[in-house]
C-alpha cells in the first residue's frame, strides 16, 4: 500500500461548499469527547453531544477529518471522524469521483496499520468503515479491485507482524458482516436487491478466497507444537475463529429457496445448516479442515470462550450438507476425521464444565446428521471405539449430573447428558436402516442403564448424595421443580435405553424395588419416628422415587390422542420369554394374584413369572403396603411424593395394559395377556385394588393437592375406557365415591379434583346395564338437585355460606358437563338443562362475585363444547334459549361500558370475557359439525338457529373489545378467533349487522393487522378479510357496508406485501387475501397500482415496478374466484413480492 | 353487617379469584403456590395476597391442612343520587334507603365518576365491604339521559 499522507487525500480539497472551518475544532472536539467520557452532568453531556452530533453530518468531511485523525491522540475524536466518514461517503457517494474513494479507502487502512494502539472499537470502526466503502462499490467497480484489496488483506494476515494479522482478520470480518446480509450489517439506504446482488457477487467471487486464507492460518497454527499463551497470540486465534464461524454460518444464495431469501434479510432466526456450493468440496472436505480444527482445540481448550466458538465452528461443520457431497463414500469420508478428532479431543480424563454441552452435542450430531443407512461405510472399529467413548461420557454425566445438582440448579451435565441420550435412541431408532446399530446398542446400554439408577440410588446401591439428611428436610421446595417435569426428556430416553435391553432392565428395577420395599416395610414395622429413623425412610422414599419414575417411563409411553399401546420390544421380549419356557402363565397368574393380598405378600417370587409382570407386582406390592401403613395410622411417616409416583406409575401403566386389546398388536404374549388382558381374574382384582387406592387416597390424602390430583387422574383413566370401566362398576367403593360427594373427606379437596371426580364417577355409569344405571344416576345426582333447589327457593342474597356452597355447587355442575360424551348426551343434557336454567338466576344474584360468574359461564361453556353437536334439534334449541337469557342477564349487570382497565388488571381478571368468547366461537361449531337428530323432518326452520345466540353475544361483547383488552394475548386471540368463525360460517349475515357494530367489527381488524399482537391474530384478521371479501364477489354486491368497508383493506394488505417488513409464513395468507380483495375492488386495485408507480422519483424503478404489477395481473386474465386463477396468481405473487421488495426496501 | 365478618376454610380450598385474611387484613388472592416441606415432607400453602382497601401486598405460608380466614366479602349496590360540596356521594340502595357516608374515591375512579356525574349519567355504584370497611369498588353506567 503506497505511504499516504493526509496530504495527499484530494478530495475536493477546494469545494467546502463555503463552509469554513473552525481553526479550534479538534480542541472543541477533543473537549466534547473528554467531556463525554467524564461522567458529566446532564446538561453538559447534551451540550456535548449535541456538539458531536452536528460534526457527523459535516457536508464532505473527507479532508476536514482525515486531517483531524492525523492530528489528534484522541481515540474517541478519531472514532467519532471514522463514523462521520462512513455517514458521509454512503450519502455522497455518487458525487465522489472513483479515485477519491479509493484514495479515501487506502487512507484508512493505512492509518489503522500504522497505529496498532488505537482502542479496539475505533480500529473496528475503521475497518467497518472500510468494510462498507467496499462493499458500496461492488456493484460500479470491477473484480479486479477487489481481488487486489483482498489479496492485500492476505499478505497482512501472513505477514509477520502480529497487529498486521489482527487488522487482516478484522477488516475480513467486517466485510463478512457486511455482506452476509443477516440484518447485521450498516444501513445503507439502499434497495434490498442492491444487497442481495452484492452479496451474490462477493459469495461467488470472494468468499471461497476468504475461506481459502482462513484455512492456510488455520493449518498454520493446528501446525504449531503448541500455542504461545500471550495476549497477542490468544488475540488472533480469537478473531480467526469468529471468522470460522461467520463463514460456516453463511447463508448461500439458493434459487429454489426463495421463502428463506425472503426472511433473509429480516434477521437470521436459527443458524441453518452449512451448505456451501460444490465448488467448494475440495476445500471443505478434502484439506484437513476438520483436522486443524480438532488441532486448534487441542491448543485453546484451556481457554474457556476460544473453545466455545471452536466447538461451534464444529457443531456447524459438521451439519454440512448438499451438493457438496456426490455420493456416501464422500460422506462417510468426512465423517472419519470428526470421529477420530472426537475419539482424541476426549481422551483427557475430565472434560472442562464449559466444554460439556458442546461435546455431547457434537456426538449427537455426529450420528443424527449423517443418515443412518450410509453408516455401514464408517469403519467398524472406528464406530465401535466413538460409541465406547461416547458410553464412557454418558456415564461419566449420568454421575456428574446428580453430583453437581447441590451447587447449581440447572447443570450442564443434566444438558449434556440429555443430548447424549438422544443419541443412543437416535442410533436404536437407525437399527431399521442400519442392523448392527441394535447389537452395538445393546452391547453399551446396560452400563448406562445401570449408571443412571445407581446416580439416582443412595448408597449400598447407588451413588447418589447422602444429602437425604436433615438439612434437606428444612428446603422448601416449590412446585416447578417437580421431577417428572423437569427430568421428562431424560426419563423418556432411560426408559427408551432400558427397552433396548428388557431383561436387564427389569431385573434392576425389579430387585432393587423389592429390596427397598422389604426395607420400608421393616422400617414402618419398628417405627419409632426419630430423626435417624426419618432420615433412612427419606433416603429410601427418594429411591422408590426415582425408581418407580424410571419403571412407568419403561413399561409405557405418555401417549395423548394415540391409542395407547405397550412398546414393541417388550411385548417382544415377553413372547420370547413364554416361547422358550422362561415363563409359564400359572407362575405369572400366580405372582400377580399374591401382590394384591397383602396376607400372600411375604410369599417368595416365581421363577417362571413373565418379568413384566413381576415388575408391575412389585408395584402392588409397595401400593398396598402404603395402604396398610395409612390403615396404621402411620401416614405422618409416609411420603406424599411417593404417594403420587404410586398413582402416577399405575395410570401410566393402566394405559396400554390393563385389560390391553389384543387387535392392537400382531402377537400377543400368553402369560401377559393372562395376567393383565381381558377376562383374567387378576386384571379385574387389579382394578378393585386400584379403585381402593383411590378411595384411600382420597381419605388419608385430602390436604395434598398434587396427590388428590394424580389419584382422581387414575380414576379418571379407570372409567373411561369401557373394558377397565365393567370392571369399575362391579367394585362397591365406586357407589360410596358417588354418593358421598357431599360429605368429607370429598367436600374438602381442591376445586379442580372434586370437578374431576364428578367427571369419573359420571363416566364409570356409561357401562352399567340400564336399569343400575338410572339408579345410580338419580343417586348421584340426587343431592345436586336437592341442593340447587333449595339454593334456588332460599333465594340467598350473597352471605357467605352461600357463596361458598353455590361454588361448590358449580363447580360439580361443570365436572357433569365435563362428562359429557357421544353415548351419554340426552341423560347428561336431562340433567344438566333445569341446572343451567337455574344458574342463570344464580348469575343475576351473585352477578357482584366474579368467582361465581366465571364458574357459571364455564359450566354453559363446557355444555356447549362437549353437548352441542350432539343434540337433538329440540334439545337444541332449549340450549339456546337458556343461553340467550345467560348472555341477557350477563349483560344486563355488566353494562355497556364498563369502567376503563385499571393498570393493575391481569389477564384472570377478564377469565368472565374469556369464557364469553369461547362459549360463541363454539356455538359456531354447531353449524359445522352436527351428529344431532332432526325430531321431525317436516318441522322445517328451527325458530331459533345458533347464530341468532352467537350475533345476540356478539351484540354485547364486541363494544367491549377496546384496544386496552386486546393487550392481553388470549383474550385477544379469543376474539379474533371468533369473528373469523363467524365471517366463515355466516358471511351472508355479517355484513347485514347493524352499522356500529360492523364498523366495530372492522375498526377491529384494523387494529389486529397493524398492532402487534403476533403472527396469529394477523392470520385470522386476513381470513376475515378474505371470507368477506369472496363473499362480496360471489353475490356481486357493490353496495353495502362490507364491500364498502373492504375497499380501505386492499391498500392495508397491499403494504403488508411490499412495503412492510414481512413474516414469510404469513405469505400464503397474504396473497389469498390479497387475491379476493382485488377481485372485491379492481378499480380500487388500478388505482393503487397507478399511485404507488407514480411516486416513484427515478424512472427506470417506476418502469420496472410497473412491469411487476404487470405479471402478477396481466390484463388478458379476468380476476374472478375461479380455483385455477386463485392458484395461479398465488404462484406468481411469491415471484411479485421478490421483485417489488428487492426495488422498494431500503437498508 | 350480619352475623360474623369472617369464616374458616381449609388453606387447599382457597382460590385464585377468592379471598382471604393475611396478618390480620382483608385481602384479595393473587397467587397460590404449593410447596412442601423437604421434596417428601407434607405440603404447604403459600398464598400471595393484596389489601383489599390499602393495597398492600402481603405473602403467608401456611400447612395445607389448617383452617384459614375467609372474609365476608359484600358487594352491595347503590344508585348515585348526588354528589354533594364537590366529595360526599348520596347514594340509594335498591329499598330506598340513603347511605351518605361514603367519599367520592381518589384517583382515576374521582375523575370517572365526576365527568359522568356531571355528564348525566346514571350511575351504579358498587361498593365492597369486608371486616367492617368500605369502598368504591365499581361503576356501571345504567343509561344516559338524554
Amino acid at each position: 500500500m503506497a505511504g499516504l499522507s493526509s496530504a495527499a487525500v484530494q478530495l475536493q480539497p477546494t469545494q467546502l461548499d463555503g463552509q469554513s472551518v473552525d481553526p479550534n475544532l479538534l480542541q472543541k472536539l477533543e473537549e466534547a469527547s473528554n467531556t463525554i467520557l467524564a461522567s458529566p452532568s446532564a446538561d453538559q453531556r447534551h451540550a456535548a453531544e449535541q456538539f458531536l452530533l452536528d460534526f457527523r453530518k459535516t457536508k464532505t468531511p473527507y479532508t476536514i477529518c482525515c486531517c483531524l485523525m492525523e492530528q489528534t491522540r484522541n481515540d474517541y475524536v478519531i472514532f467519532q471522524c471514522a463514523c462521520t466518514l462512513k455517514e458521509a461517503i454512503l450519502r455522497e457517494w455518487t458525487q465522489q469521483s472513483p479515485q477519491n474513494i479509493h484514495t479515501l479507502k487506502d487512507f484508512l487502512m493505512q492509518f489503522v496499520l500504522n497505529r496498532p494502539s488505537l482502542a479496539v472499537y475505533v480500529r473496528e470502526e475503521i475497518v467497518l468503515t472500510v468494510a462498507v466503502i467496499v462493499k458500496r462499490g461492488t456493484l460500479g467497480t470491477s473484480a479486479d479491485d477487489r481481488n487486489h484489496f483482498i489479496s492485500q488483506l492476505t499478505k497482512l494476515i501472513h505477514a509477520d507482524n502480529g497487529a498486521a494479522r489482527v487488522v487482516g482478520l478484522s477488516t475480513l470480518a467486517a466485510l463478512l458482516t457486511e455482506y452476509g446480509g443477516n440484518g447485521k450489517g450498516t444501513d445503507f439506504g439502499l434497495s434490498w436487491e442492491f444487497h442481495l446482488r452484492c452479496k451474490k457477487v462477493f459469495e461467488d467471487k470472494e468468499l471461497l478466497t476468504v475461506f481459502m486464507v482462513l484455512l492456510e492460518a488455520l493449518q498454520q497454527l493446528a501446525g504449531l507444537d503448541s500455542v504461545p499463551a500471550d495476549w497477542e497470540t490468544l488475540a488472533l486465534i480469537a478473531k480467526l475463529l469468529a471468522l470460522a464461524e461467520q463463514i460456516l454460518t453463511w447463508r448461500f444464495s439458493l434459487p429454489l429457496l426463495q421463502k428463506r431469501f425472503l426472511s433473509d434479510l429480516s434477521e437470521a432466526r436459527w443458524n441453518s445448516p452449512f451448505r456451501p456450493p460444490n465448488q467448494w468440496r475440495e476445500l471443505v472436505v478434502g484439506r484437513g479442515l476438520v483436522i486443524h480444527l480438532f488441532k486448534l482445540y487441542g491448543h485453546v481448550q484451556t481457554h474457556a470462550e476460544l473453545a466455545h466458538t471452536c466447538l461451534q465452528c464444529l457443531l456447524q461443520l459438521v451439519s454440512t450438507t448438499g451438493d457438496i457431497f456426490p455420493d456416501h463414500k464422500t460422506r462417510a469420508d468426512f465423517l472419519s476425521p470428526f470421529m477420530a478428532g472426537f475419539l482424541h479431543l476426549t481422551q483427557r480424563n475430565t472434560l472442562a464444565e464449559y466444554e460439556v454441552l458442546g461435546v455431547a452435542t457434537l456426538a449427537c450430531r455426529l450420528l443424527t446428521v449423517f443418515p443412518s443407512k450410509h453408516l455401514g461405510q464408517v469403519s467398524s472399529e472406528q464406530l465401535q471405539a466413538f460409541l465406547t467413548r461416547t458410553c464412557q461420557l454418558t456415564c461419566s454425566f449420568s454421575y456428574l449430573a446428580m453430583h453437581q445438582k447441590a451447587a447449581e440448579e440447572e447443570s450442564l451435565y443434566d444438558e449434556g447428558l440429555e443430548q447424549l441420550l438422544q443419541m443412543w435412541t437416535a442410533l436404536w431408532d437407525s437399527r431399521d436402516s442400519f442392523p448392527p446399530a441394535a447389537q452395538l446398542c445393546q452391547t453399551y446400554t446396560p452400563e448406562i442403564f445401570q449408571t443412571y439408577l445407581q446416580s439416582h440410588l443412595s448408597a449400598a446401591d447407588g451413588t447418589a448424595g447422602q444429602a437425604g439428611s436433615s438439612d434437606d428436610m428444612e428446603e422448601i421446595r416449590s412446585e416447578d421443580e417437580d421431577d417428572r417435569e423437569r427430568y421428562s426428556a431424560q426419563l423418556c430416553c432411560v426408559g427408551l435405553l432400558g427397552r433396548m435391553v428388557p431383561s436387564h432392565a427389569m431385573s434392576q428395577l425389579t430387585r432393587l424395588l423389592c429390596e427397598r420395599t422389604s426395607q420400608l416395610q421393616l422400617e414402618l414395622k419398628n417405627s419409632a419416628g426419630s430423626q435417624e429413623q426419618m432420615n433412612r425412610l427419606y433416603r429410601l422414599y427418594d429411591d422408590l422415587h426415582w425408581l418407580l419414575l424410571i419403571a412407568g417411563h419403561f413399561l409405557a409411553d405418555q401417549s395423548e390422542g394415540e391409542v395407547p399401546v405397550i412398546p414393541s420390544e417388550l411385548m417382544e421380549h415377553s413372547i420370547a420369554q413364554s416361547q422358550m419356557g422362561v415363563s409359564e402363565v400359572g407362575a405369572t397368574q400366580t405372582e400377580m394374584v399374591c401382590s394384591l393380598h397383602i396376607d400372600r405378600m411375604s410369599q417368595t417370587s416365581n421363577d417362571k413369572c413373565d418379568d413384566i409382570v413381576r415388575l408391575v407386582s412389585k408395584v402392588f406390592k409397595l401400593s398396598e403396603l402404603e395402604r396398610y401403613a395409612v390403615q396404621a395410622q402411620l401416614d405422618p411417616l409416609l411420603s406424599p411424593e411417593l404417594s403420587r409416583d404410586i398413582v402416577w406409575f399405575f395410570q401410566r401403566w393402566a394405559r396400554p395394559y390393563l385389560l390391553m386389546q389384543e387387535k392392537h398388536y400382531p402377537q400377543v404374549s400368553l402369560p401377559l395377556a393372562c395376567a393383565f388382558g381381558q377376562g383374567s381374574d387378576s386384571a379385574s382384582l387389579a382394578v378393585q385394588t386400584l379403585v381402593n387406592k383411590v378411595v384411600s387416597n382420597f381419605q388419608v390424602w385430602t390436604s395434598e393437592g398434587e396427590v388428590t390430583e394424580d389419584t382422581v387422574q387414575l380414576f379418571l383413566t379407570l372409567t373411561e375406557n369401557r373394558d377397565r370401566c365393567l370392571e369399575v362398576v362391579k367394585c362397591e367403593k365406586l357407589w360410596f365415591l358417588a354418593m358421598q360427594q357431599f360429605s368429607e373427606p370429598f367436600v374438602l379437596l381442591a376445586a379442580n379434583c372434586r370437578r374431576h371426580l364428578m367427571k369419573a364417577v359420571l363416566f364409570a355409569a356409561s357401562a352399567m346395564s340400564a336399569e343400575v344405571r338410572a339408579r345410580y344416576w338419580t343417586q348421584t345426582m340426587q343431592p345436586l338437585h336437592d341442593r340447587f333447589q333449595a339454593m334456588a327457593q332460599r333465594r340467598v342474597s350473597g352471605g357467605h355460606d352461600g357463596l361458598l356452597q353455590v361454588r361448590n355447587l358449580l363447580e360439580l355442575l361443570c365436572g357433569v358437563a365435563e362428562a359429557s360424551r357421544v353415548d351419554n348426551t340426552s341423560l347428561v343434557f336431562s340433567t344438566i338443562y333445569p341446572r343451567l336454567r337455574d344458574s342463570v338466576r344464580l348469575l343475576d344474584t351473585f352477578h357482584n362475585y366474579p368467582e361465581i360468574v366465571v364458574l357459571v359461564l364455564d359450566a354453559f361453556k363446557e355444555t356447549i363444547t362437549r353437548q352441542l353437536c350432539y343434540l337433538s334439534q329440540a334439545d337444541s334449541l332449549k340450549l339456546y334459549e337458556v343461553t340467550i337469557q345467560l348472555i341477557q342477564s350477563y349483560a344486563r349487570h355488566h353494562g355497556r361500558h364498563r369502567f376503563t382497565v385499571d393498570a393493575s388488571a391481569e389477564e384472570d381478571d377478564f377469565n368472565d370475557l374469556m369464557l364469553l368468547l369461547e362459549m360463541l366461537t363454539q356455538l359456531t361449531n354447531k353449524d359445522f359439525v352436527d351428529f344431532g337428530a332432526t325430531d321431525d323432518p317436516g318441522a322445517g326452520e328451527p325458530a331459533v338457529v345458533p347464530a341468532d345466540v352467537v350475533f345476540c353475544g356478539l351484540d354485547f361483547v364486541v363494544p367491549l373489545m377496546n384496544a386496552e383488552l386486546l393487550k392481553f394475548p388470549s383474550l385477544c386471540l379469543q376474539y379474533f378467533k371468533l369473528v373469523s368463525f363467524l365471517c366463515e360460517v355466516y358471511p351472508e349475515r355479517v355484513p347485514q349487522l347493524p352499522q356500529q357494530l360492523f364498523s366495530n367489527i372492522m375498526a377491529s381488524l384494523q387494529l389486529g393487522l397493524s398492532s402487534d399482537y403476533g403472527e396469529d391474530v394477523q392470520k385470522l384478521c386476513l381470513d376475515t378479510l378474505e371470507c368477506l371479501a369472496i363473499h362480496c364477489v360471489k353475490s356481486e354486491s357493490t353496495t353495502g357496508q362490507a364491500y364498502i368497508a373492504l375497499q380501505h383493506f386492499v391498500q392495508v394488505v397491499l403494504d403488508m406485501l411490499v412495503l412492510q417488513p414481512l413474516n414469510p409464513d404469513l405469505l400464503d395468507v397474504l396473497g389469498e387475501t390479497f387475491y379476493a380483495l382485488i377481485c372485491c375492488h379492481q378499480a380500487q386495485y388500478t388505482q393503487l397500482v397507478h399511485q404507488l408507480v407514480r411516486s416513484q422519483t427515478d424512472t427506470s424503478t417506476a418502469e420496472r415496478l410497473a412491469a411487476a404489477f404487470q405479471r402478477l395481473t396481466p390484463p388478458d386474465i379476468p380476476l374472478n374466484m375461479e380455483k385455477t386463477h386463485r392458484s395461479r396468481f398465488e404462484e406468481r405473487l411469491q415471484t411479485f413480492v421478490m421483485d417489488v421488495r428487492s426495488i422498494l426496501t431500503v437498508r | 353487617m350480619e352475623g360474623k365478618t369472617t369464616y374458616p376454610q381449609q388453606a387447599t380450598a382457597l382460590r385464585q379469584t377468592g379471598h382471604v385474611m393475611l396478618k390480620g387484613r382483608p385481602c384479595k388472592i393473587t397467587a397460590i403456590t404449593t410447596t412442601t416441606e423437604g421434596k417428601h415432607g407434607s405440603s404447604k400453602v403459600a398464598i400471595f395476597g393484596v389489601d383489599l382497601f390499602t393495597g398492600d401486598k402481603y405473602e403467608v405460608i401456611v400447612p395445607s391442612t389448617h383452617d384459614c380466614d375467609v372474609p365476608n366479602v359484600k358487594h352491595i349496590e347503590y344508585t348515585l343520587i348526588d354528589i354533594q360540596d364537590g366529595f360526599r356521594m348520596r347514594l340509594m340502595d335498591e329499598n330506598g334507603d340513603m347511605k351518605e357516608d361514603l367519599k367520592v374515591p381518589e384517583g382515576d375512579l374521582r375523575n370517572e365518576i365526576q365527568s359522568r356525574f356531571d355528564n348525566g349519567d346514571e350511575l351504579t355504584i358498587t361498593v365492597l365491604s369486608a371486616c367492617g370497611e368500605e369502598k368504591v369498588f365499581a361503576i356501571k353506567k345504567i343509561a344516559k339521559k338524554d
